[in-house]
């Protein structure tokens, strides 16, 4: 693994998170699909997993989700969702959204351990983003299966100050990966050394 | 489950929330521990204890909708959901009269079969082990002593193929008579004993006879089970190092061509040779688990238990399936909320459909319904024009609710009101019902309580003027000298939903915000007094101000007067009016009406009212509420 390769993957990582969090629509169309966030998880994950081991483990996890999101994306253009017509479905891609996160972040955290500088406490701030990532998630999956609850003034309150909070954490998410990546030295990092 | 279709609900909501659980297991096979893959077992536990349906939703798929359209299909009957009060088998109540009733004897002896031999199974190994010698108590409390565990009592069997644990509440190890028991199997079983696995075993064997005849939830208990090996297996290999764990697994493979039979109340290291492989599969990943994955595994179990406690709302009806679908469907489609049953009902009045209908009508009205539709021929289309509700209403004028109240507990009367012909010149062609709104089996349900009587209004537009012809729902009066205050109270709920709802099929998820509530106050006063003395009045200035409460009643601030007069009111219900009467005034005099927000729908006990004839001295009393009642 060069620093090259480390760079690129740690861009890709904070351009997936980019386009996970940001939506441009126009018209029906989403110009910032979710599925292209994880294919370019896909790529970072090529371009990481030498370093760190577990995010090869996650390669399927992604295509997975890409593919959801793809057809996602796709019933969209016709006003329509993937969502909500098989719940099993929409419970087995939550589970797999929430723990890539956490998986993908944890990696991420790792390897900012042997990056970031000795002053520096970038590892101990993704895993922080991590966690508020994960129980943000959790707890809008939550508030969203209860319909009668969702319905409520205060749940849609609930929900979205819960998106507004998660769109300010994918934000630090995104600058500290671009920090990251600049605490990349210009020097040949050992194989699987993690 | 008191019959053979709340076994088949029951069994299948159970397998909807297996089938989930496989997936996620399979997909976070090589990413999560034997400790998450074993408590995710726990999420079936909850369809396995919770009656289904017990708040009206289905879990994961419409199951409700399936085994009502195959009872409807099977025994033609509309009438009645399938109920399932308790998540065992219970008798039935009646002697068997049908095959229906003969295959839930059948049932039913399955599961006291299967329960009996299960527990002739537990005794019989209890009673081996309490009968057999004494085993190496010294080498159990060494490895006991070593991991901090509690010392079991050990009993040696000859001919035993390999050791096992049995007790629920006083737990023995039982080992092979010939040989030493390497420590390491007994550390396996001492740690059954500590966590009481042998609990979970029971526990799963009272399920698997349950749902004996359900395969897919055999395999399912059954993987539960194995996965609570492989847990025991994680434990131990968490307490042993480096070659000694490779040992452990050296011995799992020399077990795995041994004999096994699955027992309540036992656990076993030995399980079968495939099951042993998966051990050992799992126990050559024990390293490779990405570390520090408590919270996620927290958060995925929450993530997959909510859903399975809280269910699924259907939210549309399945029309295109033939009639008996479309009524299954809009019987388990319940309405969740007193006004969403009202807005139910006023959309199949309009729309003149028993399918909406039948979303919202009694349980013994859906057998009549389900002929309409069938006799309309809607059984395959949206069901419009398939009912006739004794009126033809005008859809895109709407409809109202008026003078809702509670009548009971979680009962409530209110009259329905729609226009049935396009405005004439002079009135509005209105038709009113008295319905009843209350909670059949945990649906809201509406039923009418007299026909539609029809009404003229004289104001332009029902929809946003008070319509004094039709019923009030409280009256008050009180006389000043010559005259009586009279005040007419009216609620009305007006529909805040718009079509878009009821083409997606939200309305059943209506809260209770699905209605603004309006109240009209229409007040005059009545000349009672002789007519001799009718000119003699010139002025009238008076104010009335709704009492909530019982008295003692405050004082009424006056009423402003002025050279012009005047009028006005305020948020609390308080109307004031100062009038110079016109020379041939006739009465009554109409004093002030008009529609006001209110977020109260119950009516005041009483009014206050201060009075005054030709600029006197204010007097001020009481409207009582009159209820036929004559004025005193």
């Amino acid at each position: 693994m060069n620093d090259e390769t480390l760079r690129r993957g740690l861009s890709e990582a904070a351009w997936g998170y980019f386009f996970l969090t940001f939506d441009l629509t126009i018209g029906a169309v989403n110009l910032l699909p979710r599925f292209a966030g994880y294919l370019v998880f896909l790529l970072a994950i090529r371009d990481l997993s030498g370093t760190r081991r577990d995010l090869a483990g996650l390669r399927p996890m992604a295509s997975l989700l890409a593919l959801w999101e793809a057809g996602q994306w796709l019933a969209s253009w016709a006003g329509a969702s993937l969502e909500g017509h098989i719940p099993l479905l929409d419970l087995v891609v939550a589970a797999a959204e929430l723990y890539f996160a956490f998986q993908f972040l944890t990696d991420l955290a790792a390897l900012a351990e042997n990056l970031q500088g000795p002053e520096e406490n970038l590892a101990g701030r993704l895993r922080g983003l991590r966690t508020a990532n994960l129980l943000l998630s959790t707890a809008c999956c939550l508030v969203s299966w209860v319909p009668e609850v969702a319905l409520r003034d205060w749940a849609m309150a609930a929900l979205l100050g819960f998106s507004l909070v998660g769109m300010v954490v994918a934000v630090i998410l995104v600058v500290t990966l671009f920090q990251l990546r600049a605490r990349v030295p210009d020097r040949e990092l050992p194989q699987q050394n993690i | 489950m008191r019959d053979i279709w709340a076994f088949l609900l029951q069994t299948l909501t159970v397998s909807g929330a297996a089938v989930l659980i496989l997936t996620v297991k399979r997909l976070f096979r090589d990413r999560l521990t034997p400790r998450w893959q074993a408590a995710v077992w726990l999420v079936l536990l909850i369809p396995l204890l919770l009656p289904a349906r017990w708040n009206g939703n289905d879990v994961l798929f419409p199951w409700s909708l399936w085994v009502e359209s195959l009872r409807t299909a099977w025994t033609g009957e509309f009438a009645g959901l399938v109920p399932v009060t308790a998540p065992i088998p219970l008798p039935p109540g009646h002697l068997p009269k049908t095959l229906r009733d003969w295959l839930f004897l059948l049932y039913l002896a399955g599961v006291a079969f299967f329960l009996l031999r299960d527990g002739a199974a537990y005794l019989s190994l209890r009673v081996l082990a309490s009968r057999a010698e004494e085993g190496d108590s010294a080498a159990v409390k060494a490895v006991a002593d070593r991991y901090g565990l509690p010392v079991r009592p050990v009993r040696a069997v000859r001919g035993l193929p390999s050791p096992f644990t049995v007790g629920v509440l006083r737990p023995m190890l039982v080992l092979p008579a010939e040989g030493e028991t390497d420590e390491k199997v007994l550390l396996h079983e001492l740690l059954h004993c500590r966590y009481h696995d042998m609990v979970w075993g029971l526990v799963l064997s009272v399920f698997r006879a349950i749902h004996w005849c359900n395969p897919l939830l055999r395999y399912c208990l059954d993987r539960a089970a194995n996965d609570v090996e492989a847990l025991c297996d994680q434990r131990v290999l968490e307490r042993l190092e480096g070659e000694e764990r490779r040992d452990y697994g050296r011995i799992l493979l020399s077990m795995a061509d041994d004999r096994h039979a699955r027992c309540p109340g036992t656990s076993c290291i030995a399980n079968g040779s495939r099951n042993i492989r998966r051990r050992i599969e799992a126990i050559v990943r024990f390293r490779l688990y990405p570390a520090g994955m408590g919270l996620v595994s927290v958060c995925l179990l929450l993530v997959l238990a909510v859903p399975m406690v809280i269910g699924v709302r259907a939210t549309g009806l399945q029309t295109g399936l033939g009639a008996d679908v479309a009524m299954a469907s809009a019987r388990t489609l319940r309405c969740g909320t007193r006004d969403g049953a009202l807005d139910t009902y006023a959309g199949a009045v309009l729309h003149r459909n028993a399918l909406l209908r039948a979303v919202c009508a009694p349980l013994e009205e859906q057998d009549s319904l389900a002929d309409a539709l069938e006799q309309s021929g809607s059984g395959t289309t949206e069901g419009d024009e398939s009912w006739d509700p004794g009126i033809e209403a005008m859809p895109w004028t709407g409809y109202q609710v008026y003078n809702v109240e509670e009548v009971g507990n979680d009962v409530f009367d209110g009259l329905l009101v729609v226009q049935t012909a396009p405005s004439e010149e002079e009135y509005v062609p209105l038709a009113y019902q008295t319905v009843r709104v209350w909670q059949e089996t945990g649906r809201w349900v509406v039923q009418a309580r007299a026909p539609f009587v029809r009404v003229n209004s004289a104001n332009s537009d029902f929809r946003t003027c008070p319509c004094p012809e039709l019923p009030a729902l409280a009256e008050y009066a009180g006389r000043f000298g010559d005259f009586v205050l009279r005040v007419r109270w009216q609620t009305r709920m007006v529909s805040t939903g718009s079509e878009a709802d009821w083409n997606a099929g939200t309305w059943i998820l209506h809260t209770d915000d699905t209605f603004r509530t309006d109240r009209a106050v229409r007040w005059q006063a009545d000349y009672v007094g002789s007519p001799d003395r009718q000119r003699e009045y010139t002025r009238l200035s008076a104010r009335i101000q709704p009492q909530w409460d019982e008295g003692p009643y405050p004082d009424l601030a006056p009423v402003p007067r002025t050279e012009e007069g005047g009028g006005g009111g305020d948020n609390t219900g308080s109307d004031w009016v100062d009038r110079f009467l016109a020379s041939d005034w006739e009465s009554p005099i109409l004093l002030g009406e008009g529609w006001h927000s209110t977020t109260r729908e119950d009516v005041p006990v009483a009014y206050l009212a201060r009075l005054a004839v030709n600029g006197d001295e204010e007097e001020q009393g009481i409207l009582e509420r009159m209820e036929g009642r004559e004025l005193p």
